[in-house]
């Protein structure tokens, strides 16, 4: 075991610490690991945010895991009537209020048609 | 005997003590440097010569014990640190930057300023400095050659000579001559001798016994990681000192030669090298011969190996086995014309470090292990222990990892690697380098039985004596060309250095 | 058998002087520092939602790690040659768009097309473009001596790219790519079994499947035992007669195919391909090999190891998602998470010193 010092190869072949300095960098990077962790776990909720597409503001809203939506205010914009929310840009996948459950934050889309 | 006693103890390390998880490394090691003279450390690898040097330059720390230099005590941290004190190491491997040139290397870290206000790097100081110092010692390089164009031993000498320019006042010299030429190994000592007479103190490792009896005034022998003895080098013999260092009498370095030479079996015819100096080279090598190759460093030794086997690209020449012709484009090719190779570089061609005895045992003969497409676990394993029992090794299991083993049993297996593939032809280079004695003679044992069993042995070797001893001929190279073929049982040493300096 | 090992072992501790007890019990604690971070964590998560502890949660983490798997498998060969792959995500995101294009009722890529052609056909076509791009990674890492790292930045660049352009072919412009088949979706995420109500997608087989090949590439071929070989050190390989270009070269496709694999699957999984589907993925495929001990000083690695690393990450990031912790903060988490991991497998095969 004396004589086991064979350069090592990959990604670490030019390393060049001291067991003791790696240790500290473990259990400093495990400290903030688990500071990152505790925080947030502390900020605990998702953000869901509404883009109107050119209608009136609405009011974004903190979800937890698995809640529904409260239905937000309808927005409004002229010369259009309001279509529903949707979850992607292209206004594909339409969120109903009432049933899908909120699990990561997110941006929900208006869309509009033509009275 | 009290002429020496008067020079003063420059460095002492008392008791040193280091343990690694479940091994004791050092066990109460003792060893005293006086001024003036070149201290050797002997021991077979693994005995803990390493460790305990690695202990006083604070790359280890030491479990307990005292280290006194000039009567103070002291505990390096760091290498630096020692270098700063007076205590700088010539290392076996060279750490240097190889594009940068010589005097760069030689002020690394501690670059001369131009004034004490003036933080600028002095060039003009650097080379005065340099070269002061390469006259002192006699060395002829020109401080501005960048590093990587200069041949090994002189890129040692730069390495010296940067020891001698931190003005140390001991020196360790980690097996200096293993790269060096008879005449630079004569540079060397030169050098040595004239540091002596300066009045600092010389740690000399080496394996080459012959080195230190001429040039050490005391040796320390090591065992199994504790102190065996201290002697002045003029009370010992060789034999005294491989007894001392295996534990028991070796009365025969050699083993008894009873290989028969049979019919020509490999041909070489005018090889030429299309990337090295290697040129027209041609040889018949026999049925159950050893054949030596012996040359000096840059001889093309190992070149005349690497383009036999197809490892390196050649130009020309032709390569017959039993009069077929054979091509030999790579080293998948060779193998299946059952050639092997045992490469000089153990540790960046020969083993794979992290993986287990079986991993390197099996590696160039897997396909013979299969059932149906897959591979045997049971055949596997049969294979290694073969390889583990014919060869010896001293291994805990076949799934110790092979960079735990030491030097000798590092090369049982790369041997026995290469016998699970049935060569024919073996191609050997250096097989005993950094190997300890007890460990050379069964590789010399192995070398002769498989010459016994008619294959042909073709070895590269630095030691001559090994040569003398094991060969049935020897080829003589020298820069490039082949110099002349001697009979291994009456030929001198003079004979083959005269024919390897034929055309340097 | 190895109840008398971990006695022996128990016996041995005994015998240590204190010292060498503080360091082992260091060692211990410092070489599973991350195994005990997580496992802390989600114990508190299930403490904190009890939900978590819950069939449905547990078959959702599983059905996750089968998700992630095969990539990872992939990714982990090329961690053992020593290199890196990170064209995995955009390869994944390629082939899910490939297989959602073809394998679909809406036909907006190629609108001349009537009926989606058989399965198999583009699974196939899917596994053919992930072997490609793996042999071009491989090829310029084996052949130009490249780094990998370099090798897979530049395919990933070319790759989304491809993705961008395939995406505004026909009518699609660039849009997400839904309305797949009922055969495609189906075949990946019908139901293989249920457990008390709660259904196991077939996925799920398929990744178990896969490991099981996997293993036995690694552990019961020549290949497997050559790229072990490589990866530890290539220059012996090559003495020892592997041939370490073609070695290189099927450990890159292998990894390319193993990522068309996981595309195929998550177009169907997700029910959905856009451009950025898989983006991250070789990431998360990185730090599960890492946690399981497949080690970037190469030659070293279990598949056992790679599952285990997938599955520790999917539940710490499932528990996590739980509790409603932002999106942003798990990138730190999981930044932090490979630093650690990579920490300490430096510090498992430094030298003492």
């Amino acid at each position: 075991m004396s004589e086991t010092e064979r350069p090592l190869r990959g990604l670490y072949g030019r390393v060049n610490i001291s067991v003791k300095a790696l240790n500290g960098i473990i259990i400093g990077l495990s400290v903030l690991l688990i500071a990152c962790l505790a925080f947030g776990m502390a900020n605990r909720g998702y953000d869901v945010t509404f883009n109107t597409m050119g209608g009136t503001a609405v009011e974004s809203q903190k979800r937890m895991y698995g809640e529904v939506l409260e239905p937000p205010a309808e927005p409004t914009r002229e010369g259009y009537a309001f279509d529903g929310w949707y979850a992607d840009e292209g206004l594909t996948i339409p969120w109903d209020l009432e049933t899908d459950t909120v699990s990561q934050s997110m941006t929900l889309y208006a869309g509009w048609k033509a009275p | 005997m009290e002429n020496q006693e008067k020079k003063d103890v420059l460095l002492k390390m008392e008791g040193i003590c280091k343990s690694f998880p479940g091994v004791k490394a050092l066990d109460n090691v003792s060893l005293t440097v006086r001024a003036g003279t070149v201290h050797a450390l002997m021991g077979e690898n693994g005995a803990g010569k390493s460790t305990l040097m690695k202990c006083l330059f604070g790359v280890y720390s030491k479990d307990s014990g005292h280290i006194y230099l000039e009567g103070k005590e002291i505990n390096f941290k760091t290498s630096k640190e020692a270098l700063e004190n007076g205590v700088a190491m010539v290392h076996q491997e060279l750490n240097q930057a190889l594009k940068r040139n010589v005097m760069d290397n030689m002020w690394l870290g501690r670059f001369p300023k131009i004034s004490k206000w003036c933080p600028l790097t002095s060039e003009s100081k650097m080379y005065a400095a340099t070269k002061a110092v390469f006259d002192e010692l006699e060395v002829q390089v020109d401080p501005k050659t960048v590093m990587s164009r200069m041949p090994v031993s002189q890129r040692q000498m730069v390495e010296i000579a940067k020891a001698v320019s931190f003005h140390s006042k001991v020196i360790v010299f980690d097996e200096p001559t293993s790269s060096l030429t008879e005449e630079e190994v004569e540079h060397l000592f030169r050098i040595i001798n004239m540091l002596r007479d300066r009045g600092c103190g010389i740690i000399y490792i080496s394996h080459k016994m012959e080195e230190i009896l001429r040039i050490s005034d005391d040796v320390t022998i090591m065992r199994d990681g504790q102190w065996v003895a201290t002697r002045p080098a003029k009370e010992l013999t060789m034999n005294e000192i491989i007894r001392l260092m295996v534990g028991r009498e070796l009365t025969n370095r050699y083993p008894e030669k009873d290989n028969v030479v049979g019919e020509p079996l490999l041909e070489v015819k005018g090889l030429t090298a299309a990337y090295s100096a290697l040129r027209d080279v041609s040889f018949v090598a026999k049925k159950g011969e050893v054949l030596g190759i012996a040359g000096l460093d840059g001889s093309g030794r190992t070149e005349l190996l690497e383009n036999i086997f197809g490892i390196a690209t050649r130009k020309e020449g032709e390569i017959y086995l039993e009069g077929k012709r054979v091509m030999n484009r790579n080293a998948r090719e060779s193998l299946a014309n059952r050639f092997a190779m045992l490469t000089e570089e153990r540790r960046a061609t020969g083993i794979f470090g992290i993986r287990d005895i079986q991993a390197n045992t099996t590696i160039s003969s897997l396909r013979r292990y299969k059932v149906g497409p897959f591979l045997s676990n049971k055949k596997l394993s049969e294979a290694t222990e073969w390889g583990i029992r014919s060869m010896r090794t001293k291994t805990p299991s076949q799934r110790t990892q092979i960079r735990s083993l030491s030097g000798g049993n590092q090369q049982k297996v790369i041997l026995a690697r290469w016998l699970l593939t049935e060569p024919e032809v073996l191609l050997l280079d250096e097989p005993t380098r950094g190997i300890d004695v007890g460990a050379k003679y069964e590789i010399y044992q192995l070398i002769l039985n498989l010459a016994k069993e008619g294959k042909t042995v073709l070895m590269v070797s630095s030691e001559m004596p090994e040569l003398l001893g094991v060969c049935d001929r020897i080829l003589v190279m020298s820069g490039g060309r082949l110099a002349g073929e001697v009979d291994a049982r009456n030929t001198t040493q003079e004979e083959i250095m005269t024919l390897a300096a034929k055309y340097v | 058998m190895s109840d008398n090992k971990t006695a022996g072992k128990a016996q041995e501790f005994k015998a240590l002087s204190s010292k060498d007890k503080m360091r082992k019990v260091s060692d211990l604690l410092l070489n599973n520092a991350m195994y005990i971070i997580i496992v802390l964590a989600v114990i508190y998560i299930s403490i904190e939602e009890p939900a978590f502890r819950k069939l449905p949660s547990i078959i959702n983490v599983i059905s996750l790690t089968a998700a992630k798997l095969p990539i990872a498998l992939g990714i982990a060969g090329c961690i053992v040659l020593t290199g890196t792959d990170i064209s995995a995500g955009r390869v994944v995101g390629l082939t899910a768009c490939i297989s959602a294009s073809l394998l679909t009722t809406v036909f907006k890529v190629f609108p001349e097309m009537t009926s989606a052609p058989p399965i198999l056909v583009v699974f196939l076509m899917v596994l053919a473009v992930g072997a490609v791009v793996g042999f071009v990674n491989g090829f310029s890492v084996a052949k130009f001596k490249l780094h990998p790292f370099i090798v897979t930045l530049s395919t990933q660049l070319i790759v989304y790219g491809l993705i961008l352009i395939y995406l505004k072919n026909g009518t699609n412009n660039g849009q997400t790519l839904s309305g797949l088949s009922d055969g495609y979706r189906a075949l990946v995420t019908g139901t293989l079994f249920t457990i008390q109500g709660v259904a196991v997608p077939r996925y799920v087989l398929y990744a178990v499947i896969l490991t099981v090949i996997m293993w036995i590439i690694w552990n019961k071929t020549t290949f497997g035992k050559n790229m072990f070989a490589v990866g530890s050190n290539e220059e012996a390989a090559n003495v020892s007669g592997v041939n370490v270009s073609r070695t290189i070269i099927m450990v890159f496709m292998l990894a390319g195919v193993m990522y068309a694999i996981t595309g195929f699957l998550d177009g169907a999984r997700i029910a959905s391909a856009n451009a950025n589907t898989g983006l991250n993925y070789e990431c998360d495929a990185i730090a599960a090999c890492v946690i399981g001990g497949v080690s970037f000083v190469g030659g070293i690695g279990r598949i056992s190891g790679i599952v285990v690393g997938v599955l520790l990450l999917q539940i710490i990031f499932a528990g996590l998602n739980f509790l409603s912790v932002d999106a942003n903060m798990l990138y730190v988490i999981k930044g932090l998470i490979i630093l650690i991991a990579c920490a300490i497998d430096m510090r498992k095969y430094l030298v003492r010193k």
